[in-house]
């Protein structure tokens, strides 16, 4: 493969690399914001549509279907400090962690190849897994940088409050009240979030994925 | 879908100081909101960064940013935390009533820790706010930059914040398409979470085809050539920045000993409750 002298834009320092990795490097860097972008207006689109699911984090799986995985990460995660830094307050920019996560178990379960239409159930499966690992990882923040205290963020915010003094009047168990107010919300989110980064991908045109194996 | 952050070019003390001394500023207003339990001391703080974004001419779009964040967040942890008696620190009963066949009691003590979170969140939104308002994004870049953040990263993320606003503007646009063309949003909620994909498709497509088109245009102009990166606007300090930074310094001595002689909760001190105290 004939290689060129190129200039990695992240270090500065000159590096010999093919024309496709070239390409891949530079798509990868216009790629992050668009990622942020498109969790942002997405999240705001189901406001509009009056929908009571979050789905910020759809773009940052379809990144990492697209065959860019680091670039889905720092989209998702400059998506959270943007968010962090305007709307939700500097705390939140922890979520970034929950983007983290979700990229990863997007990678992992593209690469167990549960991720194709065609097997719907193993793509609830995978939905409901990331749901159950996101709100578990979700614990220790709610404490760490809310200092205990439930999400009022995405939809649902009475059903969420009821779910989490229910459970605490009933249990006075802290922990559990939190664990439990956001886990449907999460189960549905996610898996929504998913089918719909799969959705789109398979229907993404071919110079824009890197992935060759597409899903069925 | 009116993008809602953005920089706001006007003539004000606080659009000439210098990107890094608002920074810096920042970063001092973060560390202690988060440092205080003090009712007192974060009102004061709330005030503070009222009357600059007052003396920035942005107040208007900062606190109508900040109702939107802080208003739910308070009305949900009330009800959430404040009449909850499986709230640990719940002692203190303020005034009860039957709701429902319910008696419900609302707490002192969660109620102050809900007004606590609630005012250190709305200080928090607003001095960002402010410095999003009033300061340019190259500014914003030349201080990424001089962190040593990799300039790949530093456009990225200042690109996001450019390319909200389009999309949220390309999503308004699209969603009056899809409903002349018929598309119906008074339905179940199965219909609407359907609907998602009407938006989303021409979103998507659109987006990543900005992307590719940027990334020609933009390595078309040396954007991974070799080469010191130079600045449109390099840091430049002035008097009024340094005499910025003198009052942040001097207020950071005040506050360091305030804390180490009386703690976090100088004074709000009766009634205090332990979750929300030092």
């Amino acid at each position: 493969m004939q290689t060129h002298k190129y200039v990695l834009a992240c270090t500065g320092r000159p590096i010999e690399m093919s024309k496709a990795s070239r390409e891949r490097v530079i798509m990868s860097t216009f790629l992050i914001p668009v990622i942020a972008g498109l969790n942002f207006v997405v999240g705001a689109v189901v406001t509009i549509l009056r929908i009571p699911l979050y789905l910020d984090t759809w773009a940052t799986s379809l990144g990492v279907l697209m065959g860019y995985p680091v670039a889905a990460i720092i989209g998702g995660l400059f998506y959270n400090v943007i968010m962090g830094l305007t709307l939700w307050g500097v705390p939140s920019i922890v979520w970034g962690l929950s983007q983290v996560l979700i990229a990863l178990l997007t990678f992992v379960f593209y690469r167990i190849g549960w991720l194709k239409p065609k097997q719907w159930p193993k793509m609830v499966v995978a939905g409901l897994t990331m749901g159950l690992l996101n709100q578990a990882m979700s614990l220790p923040i709610y404490y760490i940088a809310f200092g205990g205290l439930p999400t009022p963020a995405g939809g649902g915010v009475w059903m969420k409050g009821a779910i989490f003094a229910a459970v605490l009047a009933a249990t006075h168990d802290h922990a559990l009240a939190l664990f439990v107010h956001n886990l449907p919300l999460e189960f549905v989110d996610k898996t929504i979030a998913l089918f719909i980064a799969v959705a789109i991908f398979i229907r993404l045109p071919e110079r824009l994925v890197l992935t060759s194996a597409r899903p069925e | 879908m009116e993008s809602l952050i953005g920089y706001e070019p006007k003539e004000s003390v606080i659009h000439r100081l210098d990107g890094t001394t608002k920074a810096i500023a920042l970063v001092w207003l973060m560390a202690f909101i988060y440092f205080f339990n003090d009712l007192y001391i974060l009102l004061a703080m709330f005030f503070v960064t009222f009357f600059l974004t007052v003396l920035g001419k942005v107040w208007k779009q900062v606190y109508r940013v900040v109702m939107i964040s802080c208003l739910p967040f308070f009305v949900f942890f009330v009800p959430a935390i404040g009449f909850s008696p499986g709230f640990e620190s719940n002692k203190t009963a303020l005034f009860s009533f039957v709701f429902l066949n319910y008696n419900l009691t609302l707490y002192f003590e969660g109620a102050f820790y809900v007004t606590i979170w609630t005012l250190r969140i709305a200080t928090a939104i607003g001095g960002t706010l402010l410095f999003i308002f009033t300061t340019h994004p190259s500014h914003v870049t030349a201080i990424l930059m001089s962190l040593h953040m990799p300039y790949k990263y530093v456009y990225a993320f200042i690109s996001a914040f450019q390319l909200i606003p389009i999309l949220s503007r390309e999503a308004r646009v699209v969603h009056e398409a899809q409903i002349s063309r018929g598309l119906n949003l008074d339905v179940g909620l199965t219909e609407r979470i359907k609907s998602i994909v009407y938006f989303i498709v021409p979103l998507t497509l659109g987006a990543l085809d900005r992307a590719q088109a940027r990334s020609i245009a933009l390595e078309s102009r040396g954007f991974s050539a070799p080469g010191r990166k130079t600045l449109l606007y390099p840091p430049h300090l002035k008097v009024l920045d340094y005499a910025v930074l003198v009052v942040i310094a001097i207020m950071t001595f005040v506050l360091l000993y305030v804390i180490v002689t009386k703690g976090t909760s100088p004074l709000w001190g009766h009634g205090c409750v332990e979750t929300a105290c030092a």
